[in-house]
């Protein structure tokens, strides 16, 4: 698995702790839809990625109280994204009798190894999931018009002249919305990795 | 519009030159300048950073149906992690 930034030990610390519901928080809001979308990557419906997700939620509150984190052992980033693996296969053995067969152990002794192109999936989901809370952190920050603007533009794909034509301003003034909301965005995400994340 | 000749240009036409949203007029201005400007090279440099930064943000957009789904997740995960939390010890 590659290795990139570990999960700061101040972080996991927060977790620890019930009570920190701000931690847990952007634990959840971070890793549910990732784990979803993977859920979904290997050909689960809908209904099959929520249960997962609770179930993975359902673990990770379990376990995470009581998590000693061991650099020698592993990752954290690499566990959680090991745990999700973990609860896909566990769903398609009970709906299933078992098939495909995991060889998945969330205990480290019998991993797996991911693929290459899997690792980059995983990667990119954590970054561009740091990246929309990133946005909804910038979302209060800015007027509710250059919110909308940037939301048509990036989000719902639409050109610049149509929202050019929708909102009565120049196309220089919508890209000027969207370069200052875009450096928004990744600064807050820089802030957000460094909360996570060792630098 | 700035004149990109001889001023260095605003954010709005740096990002609108790196998604290829000038006229050709303004386009070719620009390029003038670049060709002059160090400084405003390293701008289209982070521009370009902006501009996957886009990407990526419109490419993992969830469908509201699947956002819904999420948010009964999290909602449930943060009530679990309430009851944990005023779960008597043994």
């Amino acid at each position: 698995m590659k290795s990139g930034p570990e999960t700061s030990p101040t972080f996991l610390d927060h977790l620890r702790d019930p009570s920190n519901e701000a931690a847990w928080r952007r634990f959840v809001e971070l890793y549910c839809p990732i784990v979803y979308r993977l859920a979904k990557r290997k050909g689960l419906d809908r209904d099959a990625a929520e249960i997962v997700v609770q179930e993975f939620c359902v673990r990770m509150v379990r376990y995470l109280q009581e998590f000693q984190y061991d650099r020698e052992r592993g990752r954290f980033r690499g566990w959680i994204r090991k745990v999700a693996t973990h609860e896909i296969f566990r769903y398609w053995r009970k709906q299933s009798a078992g098939k495909p067969k995991s060889t998945v152990s969330i205990d480290g002794d019998n991993d797996i190894v991911p693929d290459e192109g899997e690792d980059n999936w995983w990667e990119g989901s954590e970054i561009a999931r740091l990246l929309q809370l990133a946005l909804d952190d910038v979302k209060g920050q800015v007027s509710t018009r250059d919110y909308e603007v940037f939301r048509k533009l990036v989000l719902d794909s639409q050109t610049v002249d149509a929202v050019s034509l929708e909102f009565g301003i120049t196309p220089n003034h919508i890209y000027g919305i969207k370069f200052r909301l875009l450096r928004m965005i990744r600064e807050q995400a820089h802030r957000l990795r460094e909360e996570w994340y060792d630098r | 519009m700035t004149d990109s000749s001889t001023s260095c240009p605003a954010d709005e036409i740096i990002l609108a030159h790196v998604e290829g949203g000038l006229s050709p007029e303004q386009q070719a201005l620009t390029e003038a300048h670049l060709r002059a400007c160090g400084p405003c090279r390293k701008r289209v440099e982070e521009a370009e950073n902006l501009t996957r930064v886009s990407k990526l943000l419109s490419q993992s957009k969830l469908n509201q149906r699947d956002v819904e789904r999420i948010d009964r997740c999290v909602q449930s995960t943060l009530d679990e992690v309430r009851r944990t939390t005023t779960k008597p010890r043994d």
